[in-house]
């Protein structure tokens, strides 16, 4: 099992207590949208950060599975904007979600990948379009979903799980991989308390680069 | 498929991938990258000098989310890797920028009988093919290598820096022929095939500033074709003559006309770092298991002179100590030279040679060749020897080289970089031993005519 993503099952984790989302104070990755050219370096050490225990290390050559990110890039007209978790204090896709796999631990909302069931219940609830739902894979390889098979051909169906931004959680500097790698300095951590409020959901639809 | 004449663009931005950062054009150091902020852009192949420093930075990669469904996504795929003549099997991510592959047409004629195969294989793989196969960063390889390159089918496995030595005798040489007799002064390092075709493109008139050396991979291309041809009893024509080097831009120079003696190619084919990675997991070589394997005798055999070449000063420092040597008689008291002085790109130093105040200067990377050419131009530069390396650290950070995901990343590479001892050096005595050697055996072609 990867421990990357699982902070969740530390002994210190709140996992089970009634109280899922908390008033502490979140810490977020925030974008100034005007200024990104669309590079997706941010996505790239993004999935660099998060693929170690993948056996991903430094060079592209080892990377054996598609690149899946925690940030998404988007295109909306003529500007680039990479969209990312705001940690909600009173996260809707917690709320959304039915095995209870999401909560906010120390400011930071996180989906225990194990515990997720694929159900893109939270990708509906968040207002933001920060989350993915994309097939788990561990060493090199997909993990297949017992039970589940093609329908057609009868060979095993990829498991899902949902994902987005965990700030880095596991990273050892504290600093988002994204905020370093931006050559444009579009990202930038922000405080909950003292920034901008979350902004209103946006009816548009961005594709995806 | 693709032909790799001089035509061939080599360097290519997939429009349906490239989303107009331009990141590219802020690292390309001639300007060849064109198109608006925004749109996919275009490699203008008439001013690139294919030092691959596009495809080293660029970030933007075919995700499956821009596709309907992962089948689509699939499809896609495969469409782009046959596009790029990649090996079916590969599993990397795709990049908008890309350069032109050469291994399925090598992994063919590997396969044609009656043939010596030999390879060459450049000092900065050793340090970075491991890289590959997930070790740290500066992990030398050189025994797995060769063990590797005997698996894929290589009847001989040699070693560019014997060229590399042979290289340094023959610039030590010319350069101290040009400060005693007068030749055209600067003269330039011949090493690098970028900065030859920046020099060509931007500098014409400064051709003959230029050292008249081949570069260390052209010189082993010669010397396989010809003494170790001699060595193998083969006729030059049965010999497949394969380098793998860090650089995009060494196919380009090795299918140059003037890259031919005696109606044979130096060198046949050239791999890039990435390449022989992608070769040795499609053969399904277990490298990090690998035993360690020596490199063919004699032509595999080098001083370690060749081993900085990979680094910026490394030919510099090389020649100069060479030079010194040819020229008093003695050794250099102090083998490493420190270039102390110099503006951003360009390092310079001043070496007491006999009576002779021997002024160097080290560029890396391209963009800060043009102030000084602009000075050699208007007559006001007055150093003796000018190393110009095309990619920002040498040829360690070359295009060929293994791409890094993280910006951080690339700047500690340059530190790993292994420097051996230069007090263990003893390049002067045995490339000296194998110029006797060679020039007793055969004629060798190592200089070009511009
Ligand atoms: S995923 Fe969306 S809803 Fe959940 S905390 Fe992040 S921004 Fe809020
Ligand atoms: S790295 Fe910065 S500029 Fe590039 S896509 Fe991400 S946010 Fe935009
Ligand atoms: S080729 Fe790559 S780096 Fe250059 S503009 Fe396109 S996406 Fe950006
Ligand atoms: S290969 Fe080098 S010269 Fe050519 S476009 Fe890329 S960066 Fe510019």
């Amino acid at each position: 099992m990867s421990g990357v993503r699982n902070t969740l099952n530390r002994s210190t984790s709140r996992m089970g207590s009634a109280n899922r989302t908390s008033a502490v104070a979140s810490s977020f990755v925030v974008a100034d949208g005007g200024q990104c050219i669309g590079c997706k370096a941010c996505e790239l050490a993004c999935f660099a950060v998060h693929g170690q225990a993948s056996g991903i290390g430094a060079s592209i050559g080892t990377v054996s599975v598609p690149v899946v990110p925690k940030v998404y890039v988007v295109r909306a007209g003529d500007t680039y904007v990479p969209v990312q978790c705001r940690h909600c204090e009173n996260a809707p896709c917690a709320h959304a979600c039915p095995v209870q796999a999401i909560r906010q631990e120390d400011g930071v909302v996180m989906i225990d990948e194990e515990r997720c069931i694929g159900c893109t219940s939270c990708v509906l609830a968040c207002p933001f379009g920060a989350i993915e739902v994309s097939p788990v894979y561990r060493a090199g390889h997909v993990i297949t979903q017992s039970g589940l098979t093609h329908r057609a051909n009868r060979t095993a169906l990829p498991r899902t799980a949902a994902s987005k931004c965990d700030l880095c959680a596991e990273t050892e500097n504290g600093q988002p991989a994204c905020v370093e790698a931006c050559p444009n300095h579009v990202l930038r951590l922000a405080n909950g308390i003292s920034d901008s409020p979350p902004e209103p959901r946006r009816e548009v639809f961005f594709p995806r680069l | 498929m693709r032909t790799s004449d001089s035509t061939d663009p080599v360097i290519h931005i997939d429009p349906t991938l490239c989303t107009g950062c331009r990141r590219c054009a802020g690292v390309c150091p001639v300007d060849a990258i064109e198109g608006l902020p925004g749109e996919p852009q275009t490699v203008n192949a008439d001013r690139c000098v294919i030092c691959g420093q596009c495809v080293q930075i660029c970030s933007v990669y075919a995700s499956d989310w821009a596709d309907s469904s992962p089948q689509a996504a699939a499809i896609r795929r495969q469409e782009r890797i046959r596009e790029r003549d990649m090996p079916a099997d590969i599993g990397e991510p795709l990049f908008a920028a890309y350069y032109s592959y050469n291994l399925i047409k090598v992994a063919d004629m590997m396969k044609k009988p009656g043939q010596l195969r030999i390879v060459q294989c450049a000092p900065a793989i050793r340090v970075s093919l491991a890289e590959e196969f997930g070790m740290p960063f500066g992990t030398l390889t050189p025994g797995k290598m060769a063990a590797a390159l005997r698996r894929l089918g290589f009847d001989r496995v040699y070693d560019t820096n014997f060229g590399a030595d042979v290289t340094i005798m023959e610039e030590g040489t010319e350069l101290i022929r040009r400060v005693t007799e007068g030749g055209p002064l600067p003269m330039f390092t011949s090493c690098c095939p970028a900065w030859v075709r920046f020099a060509e493109i931007e500098y014409p008139d400064l051709l003959d500033h230029l050292s008249s050396c081949k570069s260390p991979m052209q010189m082993v291309g010669a010397l396989i074709k010809t003494y170790g041809a001699q060595l193998d009893e083969v006729e030059p024509a049965n010999i497949y003559s394969v380098a793998i080097m860090p650089c995009t831009c060494k196919q380009f120079e090795c299918d140059r006309p003037e890259m031919e003696s005696d109606g044979y190619r130096d060198v046949d084919e050239v791999l890039t770092t990435r390449e022989l990675a992608y070769w040795i997991k499609q053969r399904g070589i277990d490298f990090m298991n690998l035993p360690d394997e020596e490199f063919d005798a004699p032509l595999g055999q080098y001083s370690g002179a060749g081993t900085i070449f990979g680094v910026t000063g490394g030919v510099m420092e090389a020649a100069i100590r060479t030079g010194y040597e040819l020229l008093t008689n003695e050794k250099l008291p102090k083998l490493q030279l420190d270039f102390v002085r110099g503006e951003e790109g360009i390092r310079v130093a001043e070496v007491q040679v006999g009576e002779l105040q021997l002024k160097v200067a080290v560029v890396a990377g391209l963009q800060h060749a043009y102030q000084l050419l602009d000075r050699v131009q208007a007559g006001e530069c007055d150093y003796h020897f000018i190393e110009v390396m095309g990619c920002p650290a040498g040829c360690i950070s070359g295009g060929g080289q293994p791409k890094l995901m993280l910006e951080k990343q690339k700047s500690m590479l340059i530190v790993h970089v292994n420097r051996p001892s230069m007090d263990t050096m003893l390049h002067l005595r045995c490339a000296n031993r194998m110029r006797t050697l060679l020039s007793s055996s055969c004629t060798m072609n190592f200089w070009v005519s511009r």
